[in-house]
């Protein structure tokens, strides 16, 4: 039985369902960035390029125009995954607390 | 046990491709829910929203809840907020984890943005969540898996 925080949270995005739906949709769209990685070089070298349906959406260098340009689409900013496309990689560690 | 499959990322920047988990994080205090890519990281003892994804919540976190934190990389501020996981389990349904999520403080001076580097900082998925169940991580074979008990 799911609990009354997780019905909120599945509600919060439309049921069970949509929660499904959006969750692949959310998927491919990563797997597309990856996919296209060396295209959306040639294009977005040095932007945030977000990406919606298998389509770039919005691009820019400002992540916060990004958000902006979403939220004037009226589009579902949480489900659309935003990723820097630079040819630079890094070393990195990260630890929390 | 249900179990939950995650896969490689190199998040977009890393050179070595780390663990990664698709999440829905729910904030309850907000009604805001949000998919996010976790890198599932041993080494942090709390779940925390980095980057881009903590940058859209600045506005609606509260002062008190603020503390420091120190890290390999120095101190960073970070809010917390009561919070709901959802993975999907391998036979499609949700499978929920509450906890206290820390959100990281990303400060403005003025009209300086926050760096790229402030925003590329993965989410991390922590001992939190991953002292409760059991992580498998094969590398080679790409395997990483989630077993709730």
């Amino acid at each position: 039985m799911p609990t009354k925080l997780l019905e909120k949270a599945l509600e919060s995005v439309g049921g069970l369902e949509e929660f499904k739906r959006k969750r692949e949709q959310f998927s491919r769209d990563l797997a597309f960035i990856n996919e296209n990685r060396t295209k959306l070089l040639e294009d977005y070298e040095g932007n945030w390029v977000a990406v919606y349906e298998s389509k770039v959406v919005a691009h820019g260098r400002d992540y916060n125009n990004i958000l902006s340009k979403l939220e004037g689409k009226d589009m579902p900013v949480g489900q659309i995954p935003i990723r820097y496309i630079s040819k630079h990689k890094v070393f990195a560690l990260y630890l929390c607390r | 046990m249900r179990r939950i499959k995650g896969d490689l990322s190199n998040f977009g920047i890393l050179l070595t491709p780390a663990p990664r988990v698709q999440v829905l994080c729910y904030i309850p205090r907000l009604n805001l829910s949000a998919e996010v890519d976790f890198m599932i990281d041993t080494g942090a003892s709390g779940t925390c929203l980095n980057g881009g994804y903590a940058l859209g919540l600045q506005r609606y976190m509260r002062k008190e809840t603020l503390r420091t934190s120190t890290g390999i990389g120095g101190q960073c501020g970070y809010y917390t907020e009561t919070a709901l996981l959802v993975f999907t389990d391998t036979t499609g349904q949700p499978l929920d984890f509450e906890l206290e999520l820390s959100i990281q403080r990303i400060r403005r001076f003025l009209w300086i943005r926050p760096s790229h580097l402030t925003l590329l900082t993965p989410c991390l998925l922590g001992r939190d969540v991953l002292s409760e169940w059991e992580l498998r991580y094969n590398h080679q074979k790409e395997d990483i898996t989630l077993i709730a008990p």
